[in-house]
C-alpha cells in the first residue's frame, strides 16, 4: 500500500529550483525512502513482497511524479514494469525483485535496440559482455538482451562507467557497462523487448503526459504574467492558440489513459509527441529564461527527447502500424 | 544566376572544415560544453588562421556554417567575439572605429552587443536602461540580460534610453560604446544553459557608469534604427549558424543510417525522414545565401533575411530532433545530443521565430516583395 503521495515525497526529498535531482542524482537513501513509502513495489507480485496494485494507481503515481521529477517516475517504471515483468518468472529472480522493491538492491538495464553496439560471449555458465548504454538505479544486477534477443539476468561482476551528463533523466544512473565472467541466467526470448515496447505503453504514456502537462501548465502561468510590447503574452493569438491546442490534446490523452478502451500504442505515440511539442514550445515561450536550468523548463525538453528516443523511434512505430492494420505493416 | 561558390570560396570552405576537424577535438567539445567554459585559445586560433575576416563577408558566412556543423558551441564561440562590430562599422565615428575596431581587427579585443533586458528582449523599444547626459558624458543606469560575451568583452555596444519625451518609445533610444572596465559596470556570468555552453552569457548591471560623450554611436535618438539595421545583418549570419547546425546533425544521422545497413537504411520510414531533413536544409541554405547575396551587395532585404533566420532556426531544431529519433537511445551521450541542445538557441536569439514572423508579415502587408 502507498503510504504517501508523490507530491509529499517530492516536497521532502527533491530540491526546488535546481533542476530537481539532476545534480545530486537519485541516491541509495532516496531509493530506500521511495521503497518505504511503497512506490517501488506497488505492482510487484505478492510472491516478491509486492502490493500487486492495479494499473490505475500505478499510472496515477507515474503521472504525478513525472510532473515534479521525471527521473523518479522512470525509476518507479524500471522497477515495477521492467524488473517485475522479467524477474517474477523464476525463483532467484523473485528474491532479487523483492529486494529491489524494498530498495535494498539496485539494477541497470540495457534498453533493447537492434542497433546497439553491444557485444556478448558466453560459455553457458558465465558471460563476457559490453553494453554501450544502460540506465538504472544501481549495479547489483543487470537485465539485458543478448544478440539473439534472449533476456538475461546478470548476477555479478558488473562494471559500470557512468556518463557524466547524459541528455535527460540525469538523476538516474546512465553509462556503459561490462560484465566480465559474470554469472547469468537466461530468462526467455524477447522478454525485455516486450517489456520496453507494448508491455509498458500505458505507463510510458503516463510519464510523457505528466511532462507535457507540466510544460503546458508552466507556460500558461508564464504567459499570463510575462508582458511583451506591454501586453501579456497570452493575448497574442498564436501563443494562446498553440497552448490551447496542446492543452486540449493533453486533456484528451488524460481521459484516454483513464478509459481502458483507448489503445495503448495510440496513447504512447501521441503522448510522446505531445511531450516533445509541449516542452519545446515551453522553452520557446519562456524566451531566454527557458534556455536556462534555473527555470526548470529546458529539462522538460531534454527528458521528452529521451522518452522519444527510448520509446518512440521508427521501430516502435511498427507496433502502432500493426495495431492499425492487424498485421505487420510499414516494414518496407 | 549562379548557384556555385567561386574556387576561392570553395577552398576557404575546405580550410574552415579542416580547421574544425583538427581543432574541435572530441575532448574539447565535451570539456567546454560540460564545464561551460569559453574556449579562448580556439578564438585566437580561429583568428590567426584567418577564418574570421572582415575582408570578405562570404568567408565569414562559410566559416560559421562549417564550424557549426562540426560543433555548434565551439563554432559559435570562435566566431562570436566580434558580435556587434557592424554597428560601429556603419554608424560609428572615425574616432570610435579607430579606438575600438582596430583592436578587434587585430584579434586583441572581444566585444558584445547589449540590447535585451530582464523585462524583455523581443520588444527592443521597451529598453529601460537610462543614459543621462551630464556635461560631456553620459551616466548609465540599468541592466541587460543574456548578453553573450558580457563577462569577457572589453566593450559592449549598448542600447540605452536617452529620452522619455517622445510618445513613440523607439525615438528615445541611442547606442553607446561602454568599456567593461568602467567603474559601476558589473557582469555576472549566467550558468546552466541548455546548449551553446562554450559561449558565455551574462547579466549586466550599470550603476552610474560614466561614458564619454564621444562614445555615442552616430546620432542621439537613432539607436533603435541602428540596432534594427544591425539585426538585418546579423540575422544572415545567425541563419548560417542554423544551416550549419542542421547540416551537422544530418551528417551524423546519415552516418548512423548507413552504418546500420540495409535493414535500417532500406526502410522507407528512415529514407523519407532523411530526405525531408536534407530538403529542409537545402531550402534553408538557399534562402540564407539569397539573404546574404542581397546584403553583401548593399541591398539588404529584411523580409528575406527574417525568412532565412526563421527557417534556418526551425530546420536546425527539426533536424536535430529527427536525428536523435533515428539514432535512438544509443545517442543519449553523444555528439548528437549536444547538437540537439545547441540547436534550440537558434529559434531564440537575434529575434525569436515569432518576431521573425512579425517582421515578415509586417513587411508583406506594407507591400514589400519577396
Ligand atoms: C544564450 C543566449 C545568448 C543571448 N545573447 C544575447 C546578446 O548577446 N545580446 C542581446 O541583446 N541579447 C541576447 N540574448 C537575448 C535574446 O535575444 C532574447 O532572449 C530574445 O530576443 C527573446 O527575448 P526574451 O528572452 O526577453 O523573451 P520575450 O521577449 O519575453 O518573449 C517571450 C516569448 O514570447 C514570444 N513573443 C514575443 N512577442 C510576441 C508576439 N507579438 N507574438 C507572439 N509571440 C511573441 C517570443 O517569441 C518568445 O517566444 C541571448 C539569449 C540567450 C538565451
Amino acid at each position: 500500500m502507498l503510504k504517501g503521495s508523490a507530491k509529499e515525497f517530492v516536497a521532502k526529498y527533491v530540491p526546488q529550483g535546481e533542476n530537481g535531482l539532476e545534480k545530486s542524482g537519485i541516491t541509495k537513501d532516496l531509493t530506500k525512502a521511495l521503497a518505504e513509502l511503497g512506490f517501488l513495489n506497488m505492482c510487484l507480485p505478492a510472491e516478491a513482497g509486492g502490493a500487486a496494485l492495479d494499473e490505475e494507481p500505478y499510472l496515477a503515481v507515474l503521472g504525478e511524479f513525472s510532473k515534479y521529477e521525471p527521473s523518479i517516475a522512470m525509476e518507479i517504471l524500471l522497477v515495477n514494469s521492467v524488473a517485475a515483468s522479467i524477474l517474477s518468472k523464476f525463483e532467484d529472480g523473485l528474491q532479487a525483485l523483492a529486494k529491489t522493491g524494498a530498495g535494498e538492491l539496485g539494477f541497470i538495464v540495457s534498453p533493447p535496440s537492434p542497433y546497439a553496439r553491444n557485444s556478448f560471449h558466453s560459455d553457458h555458465v558465465s558471460l563476457d559482455a559490453e553494453l554501450s548504454v544502460v540506465l538504472g538505479n544501481g549495479t547489483d544486477y543487470m537485465i539485458v538482451s543478448d544478440l539473439d534477443g534472449r533476456t538475461l539476468y546478470v548476477k555479478d561482476e558488473i562494471r559500470f562507467k557512468r556518463f557524466p551528463r547524459p541528455l535527460g533523466f540525469r538523476a538516474l544512473q546512465w553509462g556503459k557497462a561490462e560484465a566480465k565472467k559474470s554469472q547469468y541466467e537466461s530468462v526467455g526470448k524477447g522478454m525485455l523487448e516486450e517489456a520496453f515496447s507494448s508491455g509498458m505503453s500505458r505507463a510510458v504514456s503516463s510519464i510523457a503526459l505528466g511532462i507535457a502537462e507540466t510544460a503546458i501548465d508552466k507556460t500558461i502561468e508564464y504567459t499570463k504574467v510575462r508582458k511583451v510590447f506591454n501586453t501579456p503574452l497570452k493575448d497574442f493569438g498564436p501563443v494562446a492558440g498553440a497552448i490551447s491546442r496542446m492543452k486540449v490534446e493533453a486533456e484528451l490523452l488524460r481521459s484516454g489513459l483513464a478509459a481502458q478502451s483507448v489503445d495503448a500504442e495510440i496513447l504512447r505515440h501521441k503522448a510522446l509527441d505531445l511531450a516533445l511539442d509541449a516542452s519545446r514550445t515551453a522553452v520557446q515561450y519562456h524566451g531566454g529564461y527557458g534556455y536556462f536550468e534555473a527555470f526548470g523548463i529546458e529539462k522538460l525538453y531534454r527528458d521528452s527527447m529521451v522518452m522519444k528516443m527510448m520509446f518512440g523511434g521508427v521501430d516502435q512505430d511498427l507496433l502502432l502500424y500493426r495495431k492499425t492494420f492487424r498485421s505487420d505493416s510499414g516494414i518496407i | 544566376m549562379d548557384f556555385k561558390f567561386s574556387k576561392e570560396h570553395e577552398e576557404f570552405r575546405e580550410k574552415a572544415r579542416n580547421f574544425g576537424k583538427k581543432e574541435f577535438t572530441n575532448d574539447r567539445k565535451v570539456h567546454f560544453d560540460s564545464e561551460e567554459k569559453y574556449p579562448e585559445e580556439l578564438r585566437k586560433l580561429a583568428y590567426e588562421s584567418g577564418l574570421v575576416t572582415y575582408s570578405d563577408p562570404w568567408k565569414v558566412l562559410i566559416a560559421i556554417e562549417e564550424l557549426c556543423a562540426i560543433d555548434p558551441g565551439l563554432g559559435i564561440a570562435s566566431t562570436i567575439p566580434y558580435f556587434g562590430a557592424e554597428v560601429l562599422l556603419l554608424f560609428g565615428s572615425d574616432l570610435l572605429k579607430e579606438k575600438y575596431l582596430g583592436r578587434i581587427n587585430e584579434g586583441k579585443a572581444i566585444m558584445g552587443l547589449a540590447v535585451t533586458e530582464p523585462s524583455g528582449g523581443s520588444d527592443v523599444a521597451g529598453c529601460r536602461t537610462k543614459a543621462e547626459r551630464k556635461g560631456n558624458k553620459y551616466v548609465v543606469n540599468g541592466s541587460k540580460m543574456f548578453i553573450s560575451n558580457g563577462n569577457i568583452a572589453d566593450f559592449l555596444i549598448t542600447l540605452v534610453r536617452t529620452s522619455d519625451a517622445d510618445p513613440k518609445r523607439h525615438h528615445g533610444l541611442s547606442v553607446l560604446v561602454i568599456d567593461t572596465s568602467s567603474p559601476g559596470f558589473k557582469a555576472t556570468k549566467l550558468t546552466g544553459k541548455l546548449g551553446v555552453r562554450a559561449t558565455t552569457t551574462s547579466e549586466i548591471v550599470f550603476e552610474n557608469v560614466e561614458v564619454p560623450e564621444e562614445n555615442l554611436v552616430g546620432e542621439v535618438g537613432k539607436g533603435f534604427y541602428y540596432i534594427m539595421t544591425f539585426f538585418n545583418i546579423s540575422r544572415v549570419f545567425v541563419a548560417a549558424q542554423g544551416v550549419g547546425v542542421a547540416q551537422g546533425a544530418f551528417n551524423r544521422a546519415l552516418e548512423i543510417a548507413k552504418s546500420r545497413g540495409e535493414k535500417f537504411s532500406g526502410r522507407e520510414d528512415v529514407q523519407f525522414i532523411l530526405a525531408e531533413m536534407a530538403t529542409k536544409i537545402k531550402a534553408a541554405r538557399t534562402l540564407t545565401l539569397e539573404a546574404a547575396s542581397y546584403l553583401f551587395n548593399f541591398e539588404p532585404n529584411p523580409t528575406v533575411t527574417s525568412m532565412a533566420k526563421q527557417l534556418a532556426g526551425e530546420t536546425a531544431v527539426y533536424v536535430a530532433e529527427k536525428a536523435l529519433e533515428l539514432a535512438g537511445i544509443e545517442a543519449v551521450n553523444s555528439d548528437l545530443e549536444r547538437i540537439f541542445r545547441d540547436a534550440k538557441i537558434l529559434e531564440i536569439w537575434e529575434g525569436t521565430s515569432e518576431i521573425e514572423k512579425l517582421v515578415i508579415s509586417r513587411n508583406l502587408l506594407k507591400g514589400e516583395a519577396f
